[in-house]
């Protein structure tokens, strides 16, 4: 019982670990993403058809390649950027480039919520495209981009499980090497239990922000 | 009679403004010309589709027209670029129909926004922010969220934060759309008092012809896209001569005379019209005791307009046709205004 707590812990403290640094960096890149999207559509704040069509396209890409394959076609850029190709540092790697295209059509979604009006509103009275997105698109949009990123979050943890398929650790990991490949029922079983228990608290922590900040 | 200067504040020459709707190329501004003096309240009326919006959107500078030229405290916005036109946009307050508070931003936050994006000094953007929430008497509301407030409140912050950088015309879009009677008539009066404190010249955007009635000294009568007819409020609202503006004043009091005359009278129906002090007269009383006629009344609408008295009429004459004609020779040589809608009507 205390080995199998013993690995338990290890297991989650790994997958915190992976999903921490990639979801931060992959809601960076997503807002960014989000923002050039929305920015440079055609009736955009700073139109760039072009730019947009090409954007899109490369996200589209991004979106439609399954993680697993990913994770195993960027192996050696992992190397180039990690230093290795095996471990939860190595998973950071493919996990950021699988998230920030998703990422980028979240916020994409969230920003187009915020309502017209007030963007023209604030144009009108003068403002740079830098100062709508600062000063309106952002702020107004906070409660969406926080339920945008809660299910970056969770899915970040279900990508970072498949990781453990070619040696990530996290509890992926330790549910194939244990609970599948030395026929250890506990070991899954508990696995799962630890992931729900983080989604659920996920969830309730992201509805329960956002509802906090939402004005309307 | 607040333009003693007579100079002009907006100028709009030739505005054309196009749209492509469904490969289909719209002219939803056909060439406006305007010219609004300074301390004016200019109203534009028009129903819907007549082109109001776009041409606030071009005003406001939020759109630029295809020709034409829209000149704001002696800038053409219709020819600027980047920050020339950011800086030529701040001469222009819009109060929008909806409003468009920011939600995330307090009242007061709401106020400074213009202000911290035009990169005032913290200290200036403080003092305006509380001269402006005292004025419009909500400094108790200053740390609450626009979704706490009333329509009516929701309101004056929208019309402080349009003057917050004291612009050279306030531009408001149907600003009492949203509101009842009561509200209505205390924005309007509201609006008033905002253009002698701040000394700002306000284009009033609307259909509805009881804010103009109230609150205008001349209004532009727009329709597909072109001005049909420009003048005092008193000149358009009484004496309408373009069938756009006809159909505009009589489209909310349904006033076809001819309708109102019951079928089985046989006399003599004329409109009668009484702008300024006459109004106040006995004027149909005179008509029964000087001329021998029999008056009878079958619509009549007194009221005013700005500081103006006026009487509307529709009156029945019987009597015979020589008193009659007496009696509307009377009317007209007093300079009131009559049109005779029908002689012997069931004939």
């Amino acid at each position: 019982m205390s080995e199998l707590a013993g690995l338990l812990w290890q297991a989650t403290l790994e997958t915190v670990d992976m999903v921490a640094i990639s979801a931060l960096f992959s809601a960076l890149g997503g807002l960014v993403g989000g923002v050039l999207l929305v920015a440079t559509e055609k009736d955009g704040i700073a139109a760039a058809p072009v730019f947009h069509r090409s954007l899109a396209a490369i996200v589209n890409i991004g979106r439609s390649i399954p993680f697993i394959i990913l994770m195993v076609a960027v192996v050696p850029l992992t190397r180039l950027i990690v230093g290795t190709s095996i471990g939860t540092d190595a998973a950071i790697v493919p996990l950021i480039l699988a998230a920030v295209p998703y990422v980028s059509r979240l916020v994409e979604s969230a920003l187009l919520e915020v309502d017209k009006g007030v963007v023209e509103a604030v144009i009108s009275m003068g403002a740079t495209p830098w100062q709508v997105v600062t000063r309106v698109y952002l702020p107004e949009a906070v409660p969406a981009l926080i339920r945008a990123l809660t299910i970056m979050t969770i899915t970040l943890i279900s990508y970072s499980a498949m990781a453990g398929a070619i040696g990530g650790g996290g509890l992926g990991d330790l549910a194939i090497r244990y609970g599948y490949q030395r026929f250890r029922p506990d070991v899954t079983l508990s696995v799962v239990v630890v992931l729900v228990a983080m989604v659920q608290v996920l969830q309730f922590a992201g509805d329960r922000l956002s509802r906090y900040l939402d004005r309307r | 009679m607040h333009a003693s200067a007579e100079s002009p504040i907006l100028q709009l020459e030739g505005v054309r403004k196009l749209y492509a709707q469904n490969g289909q190329v719209i002219e939803a501004l056909a060439g406006i010309d305007l010219t609004v003096t300074r301390g004016t309240i200019q109203g534009v009326i028009g129903f819907s589709g007549a082109g109001k919006s776009t041409l606030l959107r071009c005003i406001s500078g939020i759109e630029q027209p295809e020709a034409g030229r829209v000149i704001v405290a002696g800038t053409d916005l219709a020819h600027q670029q980047g920050d020339a036109l950011r800086q030529a946009r701040r001469q222009i307050g819009v109060v929008f129909q909806h409003l468009n508070l920011l939600r995330s931003r307090t009242v007061a936050g709401n106020i400074a926004l213009g202000l911290e994006l035009a990169r005032q000094p913290r200290a200036a953007i403080r003092a305006r922010v509380a001269e402006l929430l005292a004025w419009f008497g909500l400094e108790d509301k200053a740390s609450q969220y626009p979704s706490q407030l009333s329509g009516g409140q929701r309101q004056r912050v929208a019309i402080a934060r349009a003057l917050s950088l004291q612009p050279a015309v306030l531009l408001t879009d149907e600003p009492t759309s949203a509101l009842d009677n009561e509200t209505t008539a205390s924005v309007l009066n509201l609006l008033r008092r905002v253009r002698d404190d701040f000394h700002v010249t306000i284009l009033l955007i609307t259909h509805d012809l009881e804010s103009v009635r109230v609150l205008c000294d001349r209004v532009a009568v727009l329709e597909a896209g072109r001005i049909a007819e420009e003048g005092s409020v008193e000149d358009v609202l009484l004496a309408p001569k373009s069938s756009a503006a006809r159909r505009l004043v009589h489209s909310g009091a349904e006033l076809d005379p001819a309708s109102a005359i019951p079928q089985q009278l046989s006399a003599t129906v004329i409109e009668v019209k009484v702008i300024g002090e006459l109004a106040a007269e006995p004027l149909l009383w005179q008509l029964t005791t000087s001329h021998g006629v029999q008056v009878n009344i079958l619509r009549a609408q007194i009221d005013r307009l700005n500081q103006t008295a006026y009487a509307f009429f529709v009156i029945q004459l019987a009597g015979s046709q020589a008193s009659v004609e007496e009696a509307i020779g009377s009317l007209i040589r007093k300079g009131i205004h009559v049109n005779r809608v029908a002689s012997e009507a069931s004939a």
